[in-house]
This record gives C-alpha cells, structure tokens and sequence, in this order.
C-alpha cells in the first residue's frame, strides 16, 4: 500500500494502520532496531513502540514520507532503550558500536563545544555529506545512521569489505578535517 | 558528545534517507559503460561468433589433438601448455607440498583493494617519509619463488585495524611478541597496526585496544602460514633474499630476538 494511503488510515483511526505499516515497513524497522540494540526480543518491543508512537502522532502530524518518519522514531526510540539497558546494567549509558566508532573521531582532542548546538552540527554534517559521492555517501549513511554492520554493507553495494572500511576511515578523516576548518572541532 | 552527534544525526535530510535506503534494498545502480563500448559491442559478439566458426571449419585438426596434462612437457610437434589453476597460477614444477604450503600461505594473507592501498602509501609516506612504499600489498605473486615473501604483507583487516608487515633489512631474522603472539620473519620487520590513518606498532595498537587479542591471535595464525611456505621453499636452510653479503642461513632455532619498533 502507498505511504499516503497508509497515512490516510491513520488519520481515520482505522484499525488497519498499523497492520498496513507493518506490511510495509515491518522488516525496515526490525532492521534498524537490531542494528542498534543487538537483541531480537528488544527489538521486537522497539519497534511495537514506534508503531503506537506513530498511531499517536499522526494525526496531526502528516509526514512527507513515512518510511523516513518511521525509521527515525525506530531508531531514536532503539538508541534510547539502548542507553537505558546499558545505563541500568553498568551505570553508564552506552552507544551502539557504531555511532562510538564516529564519536571518536569527532571528539578530537577538546571534543566539540559543548555549548554547540547539535542541529548547527547536524548541518555541517549534512552540508559535508552532500559534497561526499554518492558512494561514500551511502556508505557513511548505512553504517552511522542505519547502524549496518560492514558485511551488511559490502553485502549491499558490493564491494569488498576493506573498501567499505577505507570507505569509512576516509570519510571520518574528511569529516574531521571538514569539522577543524569550520571551526567545530580544536 | 555522543548525545550531540546523535541529536546531529537525526537531522540528516529525507532526501538523503530515501537515496540510502534505495542502495540498501536494491544495491548501487551498475554504471553505465561508456558509450563506445555499447557500439562495440554488437561488433564483439559477432567477431567472436565468426572466429568460434574459423576455429571449426579451417582447424578441425587442432581439436581433434589429445588435451595435455599438469606440466606435461612436449609431446610431438607440442609445445608445452602451462596449467595454471583458478587464481592463474603457474604450477608446472612445483612439488605439491610446495604448492600446497603456497595456496595455504596466499590464502592466509589479506589482498587489499587498490584504493585501500593508495591510502594506506599515502599515510605511511606522510608518516614514514616522501621515499617510503608500501609494495606486495596485492598479490603479484608467483609460486615457486620468494616473491610472495618479498613484500609487504596484510595479515587482516580488522575492525578498527589492519595489520601490515613490512620487512627492512633482509640479512637477518626478526621476531617479536605482540598479546603473548610470537611473529617471526626471515627479515628485520615492522609489523604495524594501521588505524584511523596512523601506523602504530601493533604492540602499540593492541596496547591501545585498536586491536584485540583474538584478532592479533588470528594475524599471528595467518603469518605462520607465510612462515611455513618460506621454510619450506628454502628447506629450512637458505634465505630467499640475497644480499651483496651473501645468503643468509637459518632455521627457526636460530632466530635472535629483535625488539619490534
């Protein structure tokens, strides 16, 4: 069924919505809700959760696309289970692999100011990306903001899994390099 | 700062999601050959479909000859074909448990892509100096011949490190110990452990926990492959690479201990 079909029988309150979606997008979420938190069952009730959030927010709410949409709440709502699982379990909050990996370059030395606003840095991120190829685009995507694992990623463009890693290491240098001359990192 | 980055990667744009998710569910789109190979490439199929129909009319004599064997030598006005197996290996002469100690050792090493390897010569010369070269990093091998020893090796590209030997100075032999793992080499030797652009020792690396101890474990198994085809190819007696000092002997009872930079 079409995104706006589906969006439609959210704003009717029917009962098929949420079946619709999981249809549709049911495997998407799982995937990204794996991705971040490493456990199937966890998972599972991840992304139930992001099915109610979305029966309570449209409507008003009337997205441009619903697979974005959704895989944004999955993936917020997974990271925040996350942190809450780690943070019960060791006392500190802890991020998927992933993203850690990404922190590391991006700390530098001083780290970011903390006064830096996380929508200012989104933007440099995403006016850095633009500039990527598509390629080294995707890559950077499936593996910071999808969470993929390497292999999922070779898997998908094809190539061998050290390319995806170069990939991935040259574009964090570049991203670093990027966030110095803007001034975002020192 | 994880909480930013992650807050900052929530605003990445739909239109970037949507290109993402396209190359997820269906893989990156082939690219398309240049033009001129579109046009040569009816002109292709019917040039080989002609040669196929030469090769059957006017040299029905030639398939009718008995098929040569693994380094068959010469048979009548034969010349001699050279077997070679998947990897287009030339085997002929080389004894099998040569050649079986070979695929082991080639199959243990890492072949890197060329654009990883650009990068990798490209920070090893910022770090090391404008002369340094990483060479053997793809495999230009040949069985038979120290070749496969020469360079430099890639012992795995691991999560948050690739293992890279490079060998130095070749007339002696070099070992060393990185997570109770002991690395030794019919040369002097640097092994690194490449990570985030720079060239740590893998001592160094494992030490900052870029590397783990398993990962090492299994960089270490992969090189004593590379070690067992290189005693075996010298019989345990003669170096491959000879200096102007002469060859060098050795067994793996007389390495000296060399501390790895």
């Amino acid at each position: 069924m079409e995104d706006s079909k589906i969006i439609e029988l959210y704003w009717n309150r029917s009962e098929n919505a949420i079946r619709e979606t999981e249809e549709a997008y049911g495997s998407y979420c799982k995937t990204i809700a794996r991705n971040v938190l490493e456990d199937d069952a966890d998972a599972e009730e991840c992304v139930s959760d992001a099915y109610l959030t979305l029966w309570n927010t449209i409507p008003p709410q009337r997205p441009d696309r619903l697979q974005s949409y959704l895989g944004r709440i999955v993936r917020n709502g997974a990271i925040n289970r996350r942190k809450a699982r780690s943070t019960a379990k060791r006392g500190g909050g802890r991020y998927p692999a992933a993203l850690e990996e990404l922190a590391e370059v991006l700390a530098a030395k001083d780290g970011v100011e903390e006064a830096f606003e996380a929508k200012e840095l989104g933007r440099k991120i995403t006016r850095f990306l633009e500039e990527l190829p598509k390629e080294k685009r995707v890559i950077f995507l499936m593996r910071y903001w999808y969470c993929d694992s390497v292999e999922a990623i070779a898997k998908a463009t094809g190539f061998t899994k050290s390319k995806v890693k170069m990939s991935l290491l040259r574009t964090r240098k570049e991203l670093k390099e990027y966030l110095l001359k803007e001034g975002i990192i020192v | 700062m994880n909480e930013t980055l992650y807050h900052a990667l929530d605003s990445i744009p739909d239109s970037m999601l949507i290109e993402c998710e396209r190359v997820r569910t269906a893989g990156l789109p082939k690219k398309q050959e240049p033009k001129i190979f579109r046009i040569l490439e009816p002109i292709g199929i019917v040039a080989m479909v002609a040669a196929v129909l030469a090769v059957l009319i006017v040299a029905p004599d030639f398939l009718k000859r008995k098929p040569t064997g693994v380094a068959s030598g010469t048979e009548g006005t034969d010349t001699t074909v050279s077997v070679t197996d998947e990897n287009g290996f030339d085997f002929t002469g080389i004894p099998d448990d040569l050649k079986e100690a070979f695929l082991e050792a080639y199959a243990a090493l890492n072949w890197l892509d060329e654009e990883v390897i650009e990068q990798l010569n490209q920070d090893y010369s910022k770090q090391m100096g404008d002369a340094a070269w990483l060479g053997g990093l793809s495999p230009n091998v040949k069985p038979g011949e120290a070749s496969l020893l020469g360079g430099t090796h890639c012992y795995g590209v691991f999560e948050d490190c690739i293992v890279i030997l490079v060998p130095t100075i070749m007339n002696a032999i070099g070992s060393g110990t990185v997570a109770g793992e002991r690395f030794t080499y019919p040369t002097l030797f640097h092994l690194y452990g490449y990570h985030d652009g720079v060239f740590y020792s893998l001592r160094e690396a494992y030490e900052k926990g870029y590397i783990s101890q398993e990962e090492v474990a299994l960089a270490a198994e992969r090189h004593r492959a590379v070690w067992r085809y290189h005693l075996l190819l010298t019989r345990g007696e003669i170096g491959p690479v000879m200096t102007p000092s002469g060859p060098v002997y050795f067994t793996e009872t007389t390495e000296k201990e060399e501390t790895m930079e």
